[in-house]
Protein backbone atom coordinates (compact mmCIF):
# COMPACT_ATOMS: atom_id res chain seq x y z
CA UNK A 1 0.00 0.00 0.00
CA UNK A 2 1.69 3.20 1.14
CA UNK A 3 4.88 3.86 1.91
CA UNK A 4 5.18 2.92 5.44
CA UNK A 5 3.29 -0.63 4.81
CA UNK A 6 6.28 -1.50 2.72
CA UNK A 7 8.75 -0.20 5.64
CA UNK A 8 7.31 -2.37 8.13
CA UNK A 9 6.98 -5.69 6.10
CA UNK A 10 11.06 -4.86 5.43
CA UNK A 11 11.47 -4.29 8.74
CA UNK A 12 9.92 -7.49 9.99
CA UNK A 13 11.35 -9.62 7.25
CA UNK A 14 13.74 -11.11 9.94
CA UNK A 15 15.70 -13.93 8.54
CA UNK A 16 15.92 -16.81 10.77
CA UNK A 17 19.31 -18.42 11.36
CA UNK A 18 20.35 -21.38 9.77
CA UNK A 19 20.62 -23.82 12.70
CA UNK A 20 17.20 -22.71 14.42
CA UNK A 21 15.02 -25.82 12.49
CA UNK A 22 17.78 -28.59 13.88
CA UNK A 23 17.72 -27.04 17.13
CA UNK A 24 13.51 -27.16 17.62
CA UNK A 25 13.65 -30.50 16.03
CA UNK A 26 16.33 -31.61 18.50
CA UNK A 27 13.76 -29.73 21.76
CA UNK A 28 10.90 -31.79 20.29
CA UNK A 29 12.81 -35.35 21.00
CA UNK A 30 14.14 -34.42 23.91
CA UNK A 31 12.21 -35.42 27.29
CA UNK A 32 10.25 -32.83 28.76
CA UNK A 33 11.35 -32.10 32.04
CA UNK A 34 8.94 -32.88 34.57
CA UNK A 35 9.14 -31.54 38.63
CA UNK A 36 5.45 -32.97 38.58
CA UNK A 37 7.07 -35.91 40.46
CA UNK A 38 8.55 -34.23 43.67
CA UNK A 39 5.27 -33.19 44.69
CA UNK A 40 4.42 -36.41 47.12
CA UNK A 41 7.97 -36.12 48.45
CA UNK A 42 7.29 -33.25 50.84
CA UNK A 43 5.37 -33.62 53.57
CA UNK A 44 3.77 -30.69 56.48
CA UNK A 45 3.16 -29.74 59.65
CA UNK A 46 0.58 -27.41 60.50
CA UNK A 47 -1.47 -25.94 63.22
CA UNK A 48 -4.89 -24.63 63.55
CA UNK A 49 -3.26 -21.36 61.98
CA UNK A 50 -1.92 -22.77 59.19
CA UNK A 51 1.29 -24.63 57.51
CA UNK A 52 4.12 -24.59 60.24
CA UNK A 53 6.84 -26.05 58.65
CA UNK A 54 7.25 -28.22 55.02
CA UNK A 55 10.06 -30.83 54.80
CA UNK A 56 10.67 -33.28 51.59
CA UNK A 57 12.19 -36.60 51.65
CA UNK A 58 10.95 -39.61 54.07
CA UNK A 59 8.84 -37.78 57.07
CA UNK A 60 4.79 -37.70 58.01
CA UNK A 61 2.61 -35.21 58.23
CA UNK A 62 1.55 -34.10 61.16
CA UNK A 63 -1.49 -31.98 61.73
CA UNK A 64 -4.72 -32.48 63.51
CA UNK A 65 -8.31 -30.91 63.57
CA UNK A 66 -8.39 -27.76 60.70
CA UNK A 67 -4.44 -28.41 60.18
CA UNK A 68 -5.37 -31.46 58.27
CA UNK A 69 -7.77 -29.42 55.74
CA UNK A 70 -4.58 -27.15 55.42
CA UNK A 71 -2.36 -29.77 55.02
CA UNK A 72 -4.59 -31.12 52.27
CA UNK A 73 -5.01 -27.54 51.04
CA UNK A 74 -1.21 -27.16 50.60
CA UNK A 75 -0.49 -30.23 49.05
CA UNK A 76 -2.70 -29.52 46.09
CA UNK A 77 -1.45 -25.93 45.50
CA UNK A 78 1.78 -27.27 45.52
CA UNK A 79 1.08 -30.20 42.83
CA UNK A 80 -0.48 -27.43 41.08
CA UNK A 81 2.50 -25.11 41.41
CA UNK A 82 5.03 -27.76 40.45
CA UNK A 83 3.13 -28.66 37.50
CA UNK A 84 3.07 -25.24 36.28
CA UNK A 85 -0.64 -24.49 36.77
CA UNK A 86 0.18 -22.21 39.84
CA UNK A 87 2.27 -18.90 40.51
CA UNK A 88 0.79 -18.08 44.15
CA UNK A 89 0.02 -19.92 47.24
CA UNK A 90 -3.38 -19.01 49.41
CA UNK A 91 -2.93 -22.04 52.08
CA UNK A 92 -2.45 -20.03 55.67
CA UNK A 93 1.22 -19.92 56.72
CA UNK A 94 1.40 -20.17 60.31
CA UNK A 95 4.96 -18.49 61.76
CA UNK A 96 4.00 -18.31 64.77
CA UNK A 97 7.45 -20.13 66.44
CA UNK A 98 9.47 -18.34 64.15
CA UNK A 99 11.87 -14.97 66.21
CA UNK A 100 11.18 -11.49 64.95
CA UNK A 101 13.81 -10.76 62.73
CA UNK A 102 13.25 -14.13 60.60
CA UNK A 103 9.99 -13.74 60.65
CA UNK A 104 9.98 -10.22 59.12
CA UNK A 105 12.78 -11.47 56.63
CA UNK A 106 10.48 -14.33 55.87
CA UNK A 107 7.37 -11.62 55.56
CA UNK A 108 9.57 -9.60 53.34
CA UNK A 109 10.64 -12.34 51.02
CA UNK A 110 6.81 -13.66 50.50
CA UNK A 111 6.56 -10.33 48.78
CA UNK A 112 8.66 -11.17 46.06
CA UNK A 113 6.59 -11.54 42.67
CA UNK A 114 6.67 -14.92 41.04
CA UNK A 115 9.42 -15.04 38.12
CA UNK A 116 11.07 -12.46 40.14
CA UNK A 117 14.70 -12.98 42.01
CA UNK A 118 16.44 -10.71 44.46
CA UNK A 119 19.76 -10.64 45.77
CA UNK A 120 19.99 -11.11 49.89
CA UNK A 121 21.39 -7.62 49.86
CA UNK A 122 18.37 -5.99 48.60
CA UNK A 123 16.18 -7.88 50.59
CA UNK A 124 18.25 -6.49 54.00
CA UNK A 125 17.90 -3.04 52.61
CA UNK A 126 13.85 -3.45 52.14
CA UNK A 127 13.48 -4.65 56.24
CA UNK A 128 15.88 -1.27 57.04
CA UNK A 129 18.84 -3.69 58.13
CA UNK A 130 21.15 -2.55 54.74
CA UNK A 131 24.43 -4.29 56.55
CA UNK A 132 22.49 -7.59 57.68
CA UNK A 133 22.69 -9.66 54.34
CA UNK A 134 24.27 -12.43 55.84
CA UNK A 135 21.63 -12.91 58.67
CA UNK A 136 18.84 -12.33 56.15
CA UNK A 137 20.64 -15.66 54.38
CA UNK A 138 20.60 -17.03 57.91
CA UNK A 139 17.06 -16.64 57.93
CA UNK A 140 16.36 -17.87 54.81
CA UNK A 141 18.16 -20.19 55.12
CA UNK A 142 16.04 -21.82 58.21
CA UNK A 143 12.63 -20.70 56.36
CA UNK A 144 10.48 -23.95 57.93
CA UNK A 145 8.05 -23.41 55.08
CA UNK A 146 10.18 -23.24 51.97
CA UNK A 147 8.39 -22.87 48.61
CA UNK A 148 5.48 -21.54 50.22
CA UNK A 149 7.80 -18.77 51.72
CA UNK A 150 9.97 -18.36 48.28
CA UNK A 151 13.27 -18.33 49.55
CA UNK A 152 14.66 -19.48 46.25
CA UNK A 153 13.95 -16.64 45.03
CA UNK A 154 16.27 -14.79 46.57
CA UNK A 155 19.92 -15.28 45.10
CA UNK A 156 23.24 -13.65 45.75
CA UNK A 157 24.18 -10.51 44.71
CA UNK A 158 27.04 -11.17 41.80
CA UNK A 159 23.95 -13.25 39.88
CA UNK A 160 25.11 -17.04 41.20
CA UNK A 161 22.68 -18.95 42.97
CA UNK A 162 24.35 -19.58 46.51
CA UNK A 163 22.21 -22.00 49.01
CA UNK A 164 19.18 -23.58 49.11
CA UNK A 165 17.70 -25.87 51.81
CA UNK A 166 16.73 -28.73 49.25
CA UNK A 167 20.06 -28.14 47.15
CA UNK A 168 20.67 -25.86 44.03
CA UNK A 169 19.78 -27.90 41.32
CA UNK A 170 15.94 -27.80 42.91
CA UNK A 171 16.60 -24.14 42.99
CA UNK A 172 17.26 -23.60 39.59
CA UNK A 173 14.60 -26.04 38.44
CA UNK A 174 11.84 -23.67 40.36
CA UNK A 175 13.07 -20.84 38.93
CA UNK A 176 13.29 -22.12 35.31
CA UNK A 177 9.46 -23.28 35.91
CA UNK A 178 8.63 -20.07 37.46
CA UNK A 179 10.24 -18.19 34.16
CA UNK A 180 8.47 -20.72 31.78
CA UNK A 181 4.80 -20.28 33.65
CA UNK A 182 2.94 -17.02 32.71
CA UNK A 183 1.70 -15.39 35.22
CA UNK A 184 -1.37 -13.70 33.96
CA UNK A 185 -4.03 -15.57 31.43
CA UNK A 186 -7.06 -14.33 30.08
CA UNK A 187 -10.27 -16.06 28.79
CA UNK A 188 -11.07 -14.97 25.33
CA UNK A 189 -15.09 -15.81 25.32
CA UNK A 190 -15.42 -14.31 29.05
CA UNK A 191 -12.58 -11.18 28.22
CA UNK A 192 -11.45 -11.56 32.48
CA UNK A 193 -8.02 -11.88 32.97
CA UNK A 194 -7.00 -14.02 36.21
CA UNK A 195 -3.84 -14.84 37.76
CA UNK A 196 -2.80 -18.03 36.99
CA UNK A 197 -3.84 -20.73 39.27
CA UNK A 198 -7.23 -18.66 40.56
CA UNK A 199 -9.92 -21.28 40.24
CA UNK A 200 -11.88 -19.50 37.31
CA UNK A 201 -8.44 -19.67 35.44
CA UNK A 202 -8.51 -23.40 36.29
CA UNK A 203 -11.45 -23.51 33.93
CA UNK A 204 -10.71 -21.68 30.98
CA UNK A 205 -10.28 -24.55 28.00
CA UNK A 206 -6.72 -24.70 26.27
CA UNK A 207 -7.88 -22.91 23.47
CA UNK A 208 -9.32 -19.97 24.96
CA UNK A 209 -6.20 -18.65 26.47
CA UNK A 210 -4.12 -16.02 26.32
CA UNK A 211 -1.17 -14.44 27.91
CA UNK A 212 -1.15 -10.65 29.57
CA UNK A 213 1.96 -9.11 30.48
CA UNK A 214 -0.22 -6.36 32.50
CA UNK A 215 -3.16 -5.95 33.79
CA UNK A 216 -3.10 -2.94 31.95
CA UNK A 217 -2.48 -4.28 28.35
CA UNK A 218 -5.59 -6.43 29.02
CA UNK A 219 -7.48 -3.50 29.64
CA UNK A 220 -6.35 -1.99 27.09
CA UNK A 221 -8.00 -4.41 24.58
CA UNK A 222 -11.20 -5.16 26.51
CA UNK A 223 -10.51 -7.71 29.29
CA UNK A 224 -11.28 -6.71 33.00
CA UNK A 225 -9.72 -8.10 36.12
CA UNK A 226 -10.96 -11.31 37.68
CA UNK A 227 -12.86 -10.10 41.20
CA UNK A 228 -11.51 -13.80 43.08
CA UNK A 229 -7.82 -13.35 42.19
CA UNK A 230 -7.79 -9.88 41.60
CA UNK A 231 -4.93 -9.60 39.44
CA UNK A 232 -3.09 -6.31 39.83
CA UNK A 233 -3.64 -5.82 43.65
CA UNK A 234 -0.79 -7.97 45.07
CA UNK A 235 1.61 -6.96 42.61
CA UNK A 236 2.57 -3.73 44.96
CA UNK B 1 -11.57 -29.18 28.49
CA UNK B 2 -13.51 -28.38 25.28
CA UNK B 3 -15.29 -31.07 23.47
CA UNK B 4 -16.28 -28.95 20.56
CA UNK B 5 -15.59 -30.35 17.50
CA UNK B 6 -16.90 -29.63 13.80
CA UNK B 7 -19.45 -32.14 11.79
CA UNK B 8 -17.26 -35.00 10.76
CA UNK B 9 -17.28 -33.86 6.75
CA UNK B 10 -15.32 -30.83 7.61
CA UNK B 11 -12.58 -32.97 8.87
CA UNK B 12 -10.04 -34.04 6.47
CA UNK B 13 -7.42 -37.01 6.78
CA UNK B 14 -3.84 -35.24 8.21
CA UNK B 15 -0.73 -35.86 6.45
CA UNK B 16 -1.66 -37.77 3.52
CA UNK B 17 -0.46 -36.51 -0.20
CA UNK B 18 -3.69 -36.04 -1.28
CA UNK B 19 -4.15 -33.66 0.95
CA UNK B 20 -1.66 -31.52 -0.24
CA UNK B 21 -2.33 -31.72 -3.78
CA UNK B 22 -5.54 -29.52 -2.41
CA UNK B 23 -3.85 -26.17 -1.13
CA UNK B 24 -2.80 -23.74 -3.69
CA UNK B 25 0.77 -22.94 -3.97
CA UNK B 26 1.69 -19.58 -2.74
CA UNK B 27 5.20 -18.77 -3.97
CA UNK B 28 7.64 -16.12 -2.07
CA UNK B 29 5.97 -16.01 1.17
CA UNK B 30 7.63 -13.20 3.01
CA UNK B 31 10.46 -15.44 4.66
CA UNK B 32 10.67 -18.59 2.21
CA UNK B 33 10.94 -21.69 4.37
CA UNK B 34 13.19 -21.92 6.92
CA UNK B 35 16.31 -24.21 6.76
CA UNK B 36 15.76 -27.43 5.88
CA UNK B 37 12.23 -27.01 5.22
CA UNK B 38 12.70 -27.86 0.82
CA UNK B 39 13.27 -31.12 1.24
CA UNK B 40 9.20 -31.49 1.76
CA UNK B 41 8.06 -29.36 -0.44
CA UNK B 42 4.98 -29.66 -2.78
CA UNK B 43 5.11 -31.11 -6.20
CA UNK B 44 5.19 -26.98 -7.30
CA UNK B 45 8.74 -26.67 -6.06
CA UNK B 46 9.52 -23.83 -3.63
CA UNK B 47 5.97 -23.15 -3.21
CA UNK B 48 5.11 -22.05 0.91
CA UNK B 49 2.22 -23.31 1.96
CA UNK B 50 -0.54 -20.57 2.90
CA UNK B 51 -2.59 -21.47 6.07
CA UNK B 52 -5.11 -19.21 5.44
CA UNK B 53 -5.61 -20.00 1.72
CA UNK B 54 -6.47 -23.64 2.83
CA UNK B 55 -8.05 -23.81 6.62
CA UNK B 56 -8.53 -27.57 6.31
CA UNK B 57 -5.48 -28.53 5.06
CA UNK B 58 -3.44 -29.63 8.40
CA UNK B 59 -6.99 -29.98 9.99
CA UNK B 60 -8.03 -33.70 11.59
CA UNK B 61 -9.15 -33.80 15.13
CA UNK B 62 -5.66 -33.86 16.64
CA UNK B 63 -1.99 -34.42 15.02
CA UNK B 64 0.86 -36.58 15.09
CA UNK B 65 4.16 -36.00 15.48
CA UNK B 66 5.13 -36.85 11.89
CA UNK B 67 2.66 -33.73 10.54
CA UNK B 68 3.65 -31.54 13.99
CA UNK B 69 7.16 -31.97 12.73
CA UNK B 70 6.50 -30.31 9.01
CA UNK B 71 4.25 -27.51 10.34
CA UNK B 72 7.11 -26.93 12.90
CA UNK B 73 9.83 -26.70 10.34
CA UNK B 74 7.69 -24.17 8.18
CA UNK B 75 6.41 -21.98 10.54
CA UNK B 76 9.67 -21.87 12.25
CA UNK B 77 11.19 -19.39 10.31
CA UNK B 78 8.43 -16.87 10.54
CA UNK B 79 7.64 -17.68 14.39
CA UNK B 80 11.09 -16.56 15.27
CA UNK B 81 10.71 -12.78 12.77
CA UNK B 82 8.03 -12.23 15.12
CA UNK B 83 9.54 -13.01 18.40
CA UNK B 84 12.70 -11.38 17.04
CA UNK B 85 10.90 -7.99 16.81
CA UNK B 86 8.79 -8.82 19.92
CA UNK B 87 11.43 -9.62 22.09
CA UNK B 88 14.50 -7.70 20.36
CA UNK B 89 17.68 -10.09 20.49
CA UNK B 90 18.17 -13.73 18.84
CA UNK B 91 19.00 -15.62 21.94
CA UNK B 92 15.60 -14.88 23.46
CA UNK B 93 13.37 -14.88 20.40
CA UNK B 94 14.91 -18.57 19.28
CA UNK B 95 14.01 -19.44 23.18
CA UNK B 96 10.51 -18.10 22.93
CA UNK B 97 9.82 -20.00 19.53
CA UNK B 98 11.33 -23.44 21.16
CA UNK B 99 8.99 -22.76 24.18
CA UNK B 100 6.10 -22.43 22.24
CA UNK B 101 6.27 -25.34 19.92
CA UNK B 102 7.45 -27.32 22.39
CA UNK B 103 4.16 -25.95 24.17
CA UNK B 104 2.02 -26.84 21.22
CA UNK B 105 3.94 -30.35 20.60
CA UNK B 106 2.76 -31.33 24.08
CA UNK B 107 -0.73 -30.30 23.53
CA UNK B 108 -1.14 -31.67 19.65
CA UNK B 109 -3.60 -34.09 20.90
CA UNK B 110 -5.91 -31.58 22.23
CA UNK B 111 -5.63 -29.49 18.46
CA UNK B 112 -8.77 -29.22 16.88
CA UNK B 113 -9.69 -28.43 13.48
CA UNK B 114 -11.47 -25.65 14.54
CA UNK B 115 -8.38 -23.59 14.11
CA UNK B 116 -5.96 -23.03 11.68
CA UNK B 117 -2.84 -24.10 11.86
CA UNK B 118 -1.11 -20.90 12.18
CA UNK B 119 -3.47 -19.03 14.77
CA UNK B 120 -2.67 -21.96 17.03
CA UNK B 121 0.78 -21.40 16.97
CA UNK B 122 0.53 -17.89 16.41
CA UNK B 123 -1.20 -18.11 19.74
CA UNK B 124 1.17 -20.30 21.88
CA UNK B 125 4.16 -17.90 20.79
CA UNK B 126 2.61 -14.55 21.51
CA UNK B 127 1.57 -15.92 25.00
CA UNK B 128 4.98 -17.36 25.42
CA UNK B 129 6.82 -13.03 24.39
CA UNK B 130 4.20 -11.47 26.14
CA UNK B 131 5.33 -13.17 29.76
CA UNK B 132 8.82 -12.99 28.66
CA UNK B 133 7.78 -8.96 28.58
CA UNK B 134 5.77 -8.62 31.59
CA UNK B 135 9.15 -10.46 33.55
CA UNK B 136 11.31 -8.28 31.86
CA UNK B 137 9.09 -5.12 32.58
CA UNK B 138 8.39 -5.91 36.51
CA UNK B 139 12.63 -6.83 36.39
CA UNK B 140 13.49 -3.20 35.39
CA UNK B 141 10.81 -1.35 37.96
CA UNK B 142 12.24 -3.70 40.95
CA UNK B 143 15.92 -2.69 39.75
CA UNK B 144 14.97 0.97 39.47
CA UNK B 145 12.87 0.89 42.87
CA UNK B 146 14.28 -0.05 45.96
CA UNK B 147 17.55 1.37 46.19
CA UNK B 148 17.33 4.33 43.38
CA UNK B 149 20.00 6.29 44.92
CA UNK B 150 22.09 3.28 46.40
CA UNK B 151 23.37 0.42 44.95
CA UNK B 152 20.83 -0.47 42.55
CA UNK B 153 22.90 -0.59 39.87
CA UNK B 154 25.87 -2.38 41.56
CA UNK B 155 24.19 -5.40 42.34
CA UNK B 156 23.38 -7.25 38.86
CA UNK B 157 21.70 -10.18 39.14
CA UNK B 158 22.17 -12.70 36.41
CA UNK B 159 19.28 -12.33 33.98
CA UNK B 160 20.15 -8.66 33.44
CA UNK B 161 23.61 -9.65 33.16
CA UNK B 162 22.84 -11.89 30.74
CA UNK B 163 20.59 -9.32 29.18
CA UNK B 164 23.14 -6.71 28.55
CA UNK B 165 25.21 -9.78 26.99
CA UNK B 166 23.13 -10.28 24.57
CA UNK B 167 22.39 -6.60 23.88
CA UNK B 168 26.21 -6.55 22.70
CA UNK B 169 26.01 -9.79 20.65
CA UNK B 170 23.15 -8.37 19.31
CA UNK B 171 24.62 -5.13 18.24
CA UNK B 172 26.79 -7.10 15.55
CA UNK B 173 23.46 -8.54 13.91
CA UNK B 174 22.30 -4.67 13.84
CA UNK B 175 25.50 -3.27 12.48
CA UNK B 176 24.99 -5.38 9.85
CA UNK B 177 21.86 -3.62 8.49
CA UNK B 178 22.80 -1.05 6.11
CA UNK B 179 20.81 1.35 6.61
CA UNK B 180 21.01 4.06 9.83
CA UNK B 181 16.99 4.38 9.55
CA UNK B 182 16.05 0.74 10.41
CA UNK B 183 17.96 1.55 13.67
CA UNK B 184 15.87 4.48 14.42
CA UNK B 185 12.60 2.10 12.98
CA UNK B 186 13.90 -0.88 15.81
CA UNK B 187 13.92 1.82 18.42
CA UNK B 188 10.67 3.10 17.53
CA UNK B 189 9.32 0.14 17.56
CA UNK B 190 10.20 -0.17 21.04
CA UNK B 191 7.96 3.09 22.14
CA UNK B 192 4.87 1.20 20.88
CA UNK B 193 2.54 -0.15 23.45
CA UNK B 194 2.91 -3.88 24.10
CA UNK B 195 -0.26 -4.89 22.40
CA UNK B 196 -0.02 -3.38 19.08
CA UNK B 197 3.38 -4.21 18.55
CA UNK B 198 2.26 -7.87 18.52
CA UNK B 199 -0.03 -7.02 16.63
CA UNK B 200 2.14 -4.99 14.20
CA UNK B 201 4.47 -8.50 14.31
CA UNK B 202 2.03 -10.61 13.73
CA UNK B 203 0.46 -8.46 10.41
CA UNK B 204 3.58 -7.87 8.68
CA UNK B 205 5.30 -10.55 8.85
CA UNK B 206 2.98 -13.20 7.78
CA UNK B 207 0.27 -10.64 6.22
CA UNK B 208 -2.13 -12.20 8.93
CA UNK B 209 -5.52 -10.36 8.34
CA UNK B 210 -7.73 -8.45 11.12
CA UNK B 211 -9.91 -11.49 11.48
CA UNK B 212 -6.69 -14.20 12.18
CA UNK B 213 -5.34 -11.24 14.84
CA UNK B 214 -8.56 -11.16 16.47
CA UNK B 215 -8.69 -14.99 17.15
CA UNK B 216 -4.99 -15.29 18.35
CA UNK B 217 -5.55 -12.39 20.85
CA UNK B 218 -8.96 -13.03 21.89
CA UNK B 219 -9.87 -9.41 21.21
CA UNK B 220 -12.56 -8.12 18.60
CA UNK B 221 -11.69 -7.27 15.35
CA UNK B 222 -12.34 -3.28 15.72
CA UNK B 223 -9.91 -3.63 18.95
CA UNK B 224 -7.36 -4.74 16.44
CA UNK B 225 -8.13 -2.52 14.04
CA UNK B 226 -7.54 0.39 16.50
CA UNK B 227 -4.52 -1.40 17.82
CA UNK B 228 -3.13 -1.49 14.44
CA UNK B 229 -3.85 1.83 13.24
CA UNK B 230 -2.26 3.14 16.72
CA UNK B 231 1.14 1.04 16.32
CA UNK B 232 1.17 2.29 12.64
CA UNK B 233 0.98 5.52 13.51
CA UNK B 234 3.71 5.64 16.31
CA UNK B 235 5.89 4.01 13.09
CA UNK B 236 4.86 6.16 10.63
CA UNK B 237 6.08 9.47 12.73
CA UNK B 238 9.50 7.67 13.72
CA UNK B 239 9.67 6.87 9.80
CA UNK B 240 8.59 10.54 8.69
CA UNK B 241 10.93 12.13 11.75
CA UNK B 242 14.07 9.64 10.36
CA UNK B 243 13.57 10.18 7.23
CA UNK B 244 14.35 14.18 7.81
CA UNK B 245 18.08 13.69 9.80
CA UNK B 246 19.01 10.05 8.60
CA UNK B 247 19.12 10.23 4.72
CA UNK B 248 18.62 13.89 4.33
Amino acid sequence: MDRTDETLRELFAVPAPPTLAGRVHAALRGPAPTLEALADRFHFEASERGIARLAYGRGRDAAAGRGRRHVEQARAELAEYLAGRRTFFTVPVDLGGVAEFQSHVLAEAARIPFGEVESYAALARRIGHPRAARAVGNALGANPVPVLVPCHRVIRGDGTWGHYAFGAALKTRLLELERATPLLVGCTSTRIVCRRGCRAEQRIGEDRRVVFASVADAAGVGYRPCKVCRPGDQAA
Amino acid sequence: MYLVRRSPSRQRPAGSGSGDQRLPARTGGPLGLPAGGGAEAQPGGAAVFHPLAAPGAYTSSSMNEHDFERVAREYAGRLYAVAYRMLGNRADAEDAVQRALLKCFAARASYSARWAVSTWLYRALTNVCIDELRRRRVRTVADLGPGAGSGAVTTPNAQGRRRRELALADGEAVARQPRIERIDLTRALDTVPREARLLLALHYVDGLGYGELAKIRGISINTVKSQLKRGKAIMKKALEAGGHDGSD
